[in-house]
């Protein structure tokens, strides 16, 4: 539909535009996301006729401002989507290039290990620990991080076994270079495109998880304004306020669909093969 | 200046692959030696397991490879020691250039910085010093502009450069065993011919010990003091290069040399019949026996050592040609 050029771009002015919301958030939110006011509870968004301008995305059950909280629920996103991708990136990635490095046993342990943890539904997991540690800032990235590192295992391992073979890595034995040295050097460099290309879509995956797990209550407490949890009071006065759901998930569709079209985009232009695989 | 004892000396090397729950033997009994500044040839068709000797020298060969007999480098036996001193001896005592160019450098890397990793590795050398020596190696295997050429990719050189940067690589440790798995192969002829004679004149330069693996009996001719025939992972027949060529021992040699093309255009150039036999479907006794234009019965029965046929001459065949065979 899109060329990659067009892809890349498009995602990366969405990518960029929640970012700088995330960083300037306290600058940009018109209130305190977390303060009450009980005298202007569930006031509609602004094109609605019973609308303020002075809530454009109207109020919650608690009256407080919906645009607001969505602006700091990015920052939330954005932290545990970026944390959680760089801790299953660093655990799958090394996992992986010992597996196709080493083979052997080495490589039956981790990757049947691998298989054995994707079969797991990623959320049943993430409910099962939240369940028992609580849901705070840093177990919920811990979660995530640790629930999808296979992704990475899998892509590395892959590649790590067909770089392994490359006359280069041979030649690179044969000048006495050590197993770490030619995994460091040699292979590291040439996984590199795809491993950013698999964050970014790993990005996406973890935002989404994070909202699900939001929502179902079992992600941040409930005062914190992330979009799950914006999402779920919502849930509650769907009929009643349906624009505070809404733009919660809005704002979900948004930041996603961003972060997609620029790892779709990303990966159409590194490996023209996989243009049009799924 | 001699030194009695070889530089290295091959007892009873094989080299066998497991594979599909077996066993298959492409290297056996494989018994050599060189001496320092010595040029060896170790000739073979594809799959004669001439790769596979070179390989099993430095410990090279994938993990389904099991290395039997002894690698006696400097009385060392490389076949024993453990990987992190193999890590030590590659690159700085034996060094290794491939037959792929091209393959054999890191595509994302600069050609500079490759050359300095084995340096790096072994003589402990600052960046800058690594960068001088760099510039230094490369000019010494006579790269034009070389300090400009340390910042290309080795998509941007030729092949002939290419295999000169390997080269460069190989030397920059000082080693004193250059392993060439067939270095000119993939080149064409006019810069297969410079690049021998740089190795030529290298080796003249440093007194490098070179065991040069080709199935080109020419660049063997022109370049080797010794040459080893292999044929199915065996040693058919070695010995200096002149006896080699002047009184073949072995039938398998003689074909080689009478395949060889030479002046006379007219007649139909001599081929030896048949294929090499697969590792799995090797015949019974001599392996060369079903192919052999002088093959006899007793053929079929006796897998034949290495007789003595002058002295540090020295065939595997019951009936060498020429020779007469004491009685053992």
């Amino acid at each position: 539909m899109f060329t990659p050029t067009v892809k890349i771009v498009l995602g990366a002015i969405v990518v960029a535009i929640f970012v700088l919301v995330a960083i300037f958030a306290p600058a940009l939110a018109p209130y305190d996301p977390l303060k009450q006011d009980l005298f202007s509870r569930l006031v509609p968004p602004v094109w609605d006729a019973r609308g303020s301008v002075s809530h454009i995305l109207g109020t919650d059950g608690y009256g407080r401002d919906v645009f607001s909280r969505l602006i700091y629920g990015s920052r939330v996103s954005i932290l545990v989507g970026v944390s959680s991708m760089l801790l299953s990136c660093l655990i799958g990635t090394l996992l992986g290039m010992m597996a196709g490095y080493n083979g052997g046993r080495t490589e039956q342990l981790i990757m049947r290990f691998a298989d054995a943890h994707l079969a797991f539904p990623e959320i049943l997991l993430a409910i099962l620990v939240v369940a028992v540690l609580g849901g705070s800032l840093i177990n919920i990235v811990i979660i995530l991080g640790v629930s999808s590192w296979m992704v990475y295992a899998r892509v590395v391992y892959g590649l790590t076994l067909s770089l392994k073979e490359r006359p280069f890595i041979e030649a690179g034995r044969s000048h006495g270079a050590s197993a770490s040295y030619l995994i460091r050097r040699h292979i590291f460099p040439h996984l590199l495109p795809m491993i950013v290309v698999v964050s970014t879509l790993q990005v996406a995956q973890m935002i989404l998880t994070e909202t699900a797990l939001s929502f179902l209550g079992l992600g941040l407490p409930p005062p914190t304004p992330s979009w799950g949890n914006v999402l779920a009071e919502g849930r509650d006065r769907l009929f009643v306020a349906p624009w505070v759901a809404n733009s919660a998930g809005v704002a979900i569709i948004l930041m996603v669909w961003g972060v997609n079209t620029l790892g779709n985009g990303l990966r159409e232009r590194l490996d023209p093969k996989a243009a049009g695989r799924g | 200046m001699a030194d009695p004892r070889p530089l290295l000396e091959v007892r009873d090397l094989s080299v066998s692959f497991r594979s599909g729950g077996r066993d298959l033997r492409a290297v056996e009994g494989i018994d050599f030696s060189l001496g320092a500044g010595e040029v060896m040839g170790l000739v073979g068709e594809s799959g004669s397991g001439k790769s596979a000797t070179a390989m099993a020298l430095l410990r090279l060969l994938p993990d389904a490879a099991t290395i039997g007999g002894q690698i006696l480098f400097e009385g060392e036996d490389l076949a024993q020691v453990p990987e992190k001193r193999l890590n030590e001896i590659r690159g700085r005592d034996i060094a290794m250039i491939f037959q792929e160019p091209m393959s054999s450098l890191n595509p994302v890397m600069s050609i500079g910085a490759q050359i300095m990793e084995p340096m790096r590795f072994h003589l402990g050398l600052s960046a800058r010093d690594a960068r001088l020596r760099a510039i230094e190696l490369l000019e010494r295997v006579r790269i034009p502009a070389a300090e400009r050429r340390l910042k290309n990719y080795p998509h941007e050189l030729s092949g002939g450069l290419r295999q000169r940067v390997m080269i460069a690589m190989a030397l920059s440790c000082k080693p004193k065993l250059l392993l060439a798995d067939e270095p000119t192969t993939a080149l064409d002829v006019t810069v297969q011919a410079q690049i021998l004679d740089l190795l030529y004149e290298l080796k003249e330069e440093t007194g490098l010990s070179i065991i040069i693996i080709t199935h080109d009996l020419g660049v063997v001719a022109n370049f080797a003091d010794n040459v080893a025939v292999m044929y199915c992972g065996r040693i058919a027949e070695t010995g200096p290069v002149s006896a080699f060529f002047d009184r073949p021992g072995h039938p398998y040699t003689k074909a080689l040399i009478e395949s060889i093309p030479d002046d006379d255009t007219s007649g139909r150039l001599a081929t030896i019949p048949g294929t090499v036999p697969k590792l799995t479907e090797l015949p019974p006794g001599c392996r060369f026996a079903p192919r052999c234009a002088h093959s006899r019965p007793a053929c079929s029965d006796i897998l034949a050592d290495l007789y003595q046929l002058e002295p540090d001459h020295r065939a595997a065949c019951i009936m060498p040609f020429d020779y007469r065979i004491p009685d053992q």
